[in-house]
């Protein structure tokens, strides 16, 4: 019963969330970057999970791995479908670049910094240490689009150039993201071996792609006579559904399967633009629903993790500070950019968790101690971003509130 | 075409690869996202390249359901389809809201005689037929020979009662396949739907008329049928609140009302007995809601009741398809072929008797009530799709009376099953004979 309940009460939040949250209202301050953010779905989790009523208890979350595996292949496919190469090409070669210096700069930052806090707070293997970090990485070198979101709704910039390049990186750095997740879990893809194996990376390296690759190759070779609109419906759950499943049964990650399977159908199908605004109306509720999964799983307790998350988010922040400011000097943009233009790219948000709750179901033990760290991350950063994205302009006018 | 087939072989043989050959999986247990995922696109190829030949979609559904299931390639076990359970609620209540809100008054007010007329003519002649077809053949049957009169005529109420239960789910599916639209289809519906609630208080009387001639004491309690008609109105009132709510919903909220649609109905469905088992547990108050009627009493309140009748089943409609194929392949995959063997011989007797006095009932109420040949010819040919309903009562009669029930369970099972693949097939075709596909 718990699970029926919890399986509604998620929808019906997610559902209602989609038109309330992340950009869609204007609140008093004080409330707006708490709950338009999506950051209270963490909560609400967490009082529906085991820290709160327990309604969605451990049983109900193990129940609900099918929507959540949907949810993740879902999301990896949708970022999947906008590597469309012909197009990648065509976009500004000065903001990709960008994008991509500063993505590496913080992922290595972090992984460095993280490895060294991670070996000396935790007794796991070397290789897992690796891993953790790597991952920690890729994490935070994504930026969410919720705070810049916000600002946006409010107020009225004089430098535009510099908000375009904020909104860019923050739309495309979640490719860079994607793709280091894949690295990181190459070079520990299996939990039952703690040392790194060239040969069995590359045999999960294969299985990866296959996995992805055959679903996508079904989506293609069905959408190429006619269909309605109802029967594309079908071939993309399918597909969606069919990559996670695989990748899930094969342990393999369902969010990669589904970049993968994205990826192949953006450059090979006749449809990807029908697909991408499919997958696109799914998105916010599919976010919302794993915002809610993770606050439901966390289990808050004040131990290693914590000094993780403040190790984790300070060298986070020097990151995105670093790699944004290499990033912008080497290019140097037409319109003024300040040396802390990092500091507007903090915001972190659903793909971040997307990230952590696909490693979970892999790497369950090591998963378990950054759970938190991503989630008190996530939530400081909600909290600050809209601040400090408005610090970086100095000269913004507030918009009035319509009455 | 080709593409289908190909996209067939495909999925059969990336399935057979994780499934079969162990090259890249080695547990026992198959995930259910993974058989979900494998049924939608299998079941829609297969659904699609019978259509070909003139089958339902949905009869493709069910056969690749079958056919890819526990019994015959193995594709997952009998387990995954327990697992599964939970999307056959949620189709359910999808369906059920669907039915509701096909049902509309203008419309029915000009049939009304007709409908009324088939309900009563064809309920009380199949009732009455089969159960006297049985009763006849009782000495024939092995696990009735040894019965008194009294009882044979009790379990031949059983099978007669069973009889008369419709499957509301694969009509609308097939309405839905075929765009059909016209005086036959919405005849047919409407009598579906309407028999559904006949049934259950049917049912009620004949139970506890059963339970006298069976247990061998008591008298008829007549409060019964009270605690029927009430629970039916609490039900419709439920329905119709839930319906208005809904409404405030989509006219406040602005959501994707396919999906909180069949969260509430699942809701519903799980509340509904949760409820029953509550208050007969503390207050041991016997009232059991109908959850499918609240749902389509909803579904009938948005049709009836507020300005988005016509949104409201485009919107459920543009989603249904996946519902559909994914709610028959599981129906497929459930078919025990274990029951099947054992029940088929009689099964298929229920079959021809019921199918028989299907058409006498639905002919001759068509000619009294004066409808036009092309619609009374063809009306039988919509009333022979049997499912879940028929299988929930069955579970009563288990319930109540095990020892005669499992016998009368497996004899019955065999019959919905064949009347499952049958009806479908049935409709379609004198949907076509009728010229109403193809006009929504």
């Amino acid at each position: 019963m718990r699970l029926l309940l919890a399986i509604v009460i998620i929808a019906v939040i997610a559902l209602i969330g989609t038109r309330v949250t992340f950009l869609n209202r204007r609140l008093p301050i004080g409330f707006r970057n708490f709950l338009l953010t999506g950051v209270e779905y963490i909560f609400i989790g967490a009082i529906l999970g085991s820290m709160g009523i327990d309604l969605i208890d451990a049983k109900s979350l193990i129940a609900l791995k099918p929507f959540l595996l949907f949810g993740l292949t879902w999301v990896g496919f949708l970022y999947g479908l906008q590597f469309e190469i012909r197009l990648l090409r065509d976009l500004p070669r000065f903001y990709f670049s960008i994008t991509a210096i500063q993505s590496t700069i913080t992922f290595i930052v972090i992984t460095i910094s993280t490895f060294f806090i991670l070996r000396y707070l935790l007794d796991i293997s070397l290789p897992q240490i690796v891993l953790a970090s790597s991952v920690l990485g890729c994490i935070g070198s994504c930026s969410a689009q919720s705070a810049i979101a916000i600002v946006s709704q409010n107020y009225r910039f004089e430098n535009k150039g510099l908000i375009d390049l904020i909104r860019y990186i923050s739309s495309v750095d979640g490719m860079f993201a994607l793709t280091f997740f894949s690295l990181a879990l190459f070079i520990l893809p299996d939990q039952n071996h703690t040392e790194i194996n060239i040969l069995s990376s590359l045999k999960w390296l294969l299985i990866t792609i296959a996995l992805g690759g055959l679903p996508a190759l079904i989506l293609v070779i069905l959408s190429k006579s006619k269909f309605t609109q109802a029967e594309f419906l079908v071939f993309l759950i399918g597909t969606v559904m069919f990559s996670g499943g695989l990748a899930y049964q094969t342990e393999h990650p369902p969010l990669i399967s589904g970049l993968i399977c994205g990826v192949i159908t953006a450059n090979f199908c006749r449809h990807r633009v029908r697909a991408l605004s499919v997958a696109v109306t799914a998105e916010k509720s599919i976010y919302i629903f794993l915002l809610i999964i993770i606050g439901a799983g966390w289990k808050f307790e004040f131990n290693n993790s914590v000094w993780i998350a403040i190790g984790y988010w300070s060298f986070r922040t020097l990151g995105k500070l670093l790699g944004n400011f290499l990033a912008t000097r080497s290019f140097q943009p037409s319109y003024p950019v300040p040396e802390t233009i990092g500091l507007g790219l903090l915001s972190e948000g659903g793909l971040a968790i997307a990230i952590i709750l696909s490693f979970q179901l892999l790497h369950e033990a090591i998963a378990d101690y950054l759970i938190t760290v991503i989630i008190l991350s996530v939530v400081a950063n909600e909290m600050i971003s809209p601040r400090l994205i408005l610090a970086q302009f100095s000269n913004v006018k507030r918009i009035a509130l319509k009455k | 075409m080709p593409y289908r087939i190909i996209g067939l072989f495909l999925v059969l043989g990336s399935m057979s690869l994780v499934v079969h050959t162990r090259l890249l999986n080695e547990a026992d247990y198959i995930s259910p996202t993974l058989v979900l995922g494998f049924l939608l696109i299998s079941a829609y190829c297969v659904g699609y390249i019978l259509s070909h030949w003139g089958l339902p979609k949905i009869t493709g559904n069910l056969l690749a359901g079958l056919a890819f299931g526990p019994y015959f390639l193995k594709y997952f076990t009998q387990q995954t389809v327990v697992d599964l359970n939970f999307l056959n609620s949620l189709a359910l209540a999808f369906i059920a809201f669907c039915a509701g809100g096909e049902f509309k008054i203008d419309k029915i007010r000009l049939q009304l005689k007709s409908i009324l007329l088939l309900i009563s003519g064809v309920t009380t002649i199949v009732f009455l037929g089969v159960s006297l077809i049985v009763l006849s053949i009782s000495e024939m049957i092995p696990f009735m020979a040894n019965y008194d009169i009294s009882i044979r005529i009790a379990i031949s109420a059983l099978f007669g009662v069973i009889a008369v239960a419709r499957s509301p789910s694969s009509t609308i599916a097939i309405i839905s396949e075929t765009k059909a639209k016209g005086d036959y289809t919405s005849m047919v519906l409407s009598v579906t739907i309407v028999t559904d609630v006949v049934i259950i208080i049917l049912f009620g009387i004949v139970i506890s008329f059963c339970q006298v001639l069976i247990t061998g004491g008591g008298n008829i309690d007549l409060t019964f049928f009270l605690d029927l008609i009430t629970e039916i109105g609490i039900a419709l009132v439920i329905g119709f609140l839930l319906g208005k709510s809904i409404v405030f919903l989509i006219q406040k909220v602005k959501m994707e009302f396919p999906v909180v649609i069949t969260a509430v109905g699942f809701l519903v469905i799980k509340f509904s007995h949760l409820l029953g088992n509550y208050l007969h547990e503390v207050y041991n108050i016997g009232i059991h809601l109908e959850p499918l009627l609240i749902c389509m009493a909803a579904g009938f309140t948005i049709q009836n009741f507020s300005k988005y009748g016509k949104e409201f089943l485009s919107k459920m409609d543009r989603v249904s398809l996946p519902i559909y194929v994914a709610f028959f392949a599981i129906t497929g995959a459930s078919i025990n072929i274990d029951i099947l063997k054992s029940g088929w011989v009689l099964g298929l007797v229920i079959v021809l008797s019921r199918t028989i006095m299907i058409f006498i009932g639905s002919y001759v109420s068509g000619r009294v009530s004066g409808d036009p040949p092309r619609i009374y010819r063809y009306t039988w040919l919509g009333f022979i799709t049997q499912a879940g309903v028929s299988l929930g009562l069955l579970t009563e009669i288990v319930r109540r009376f095990p020892e005669i029930g499992i016998p009368i369970q497996s004899i019955l099972i065999a019959a919905i099953t064949l009347n499952q693949i049958i009806g479908p097939i049935a409709f379609k075709f004198a949907l076509n004979r009728v010229g109403e596909t193809n006009v929504r």
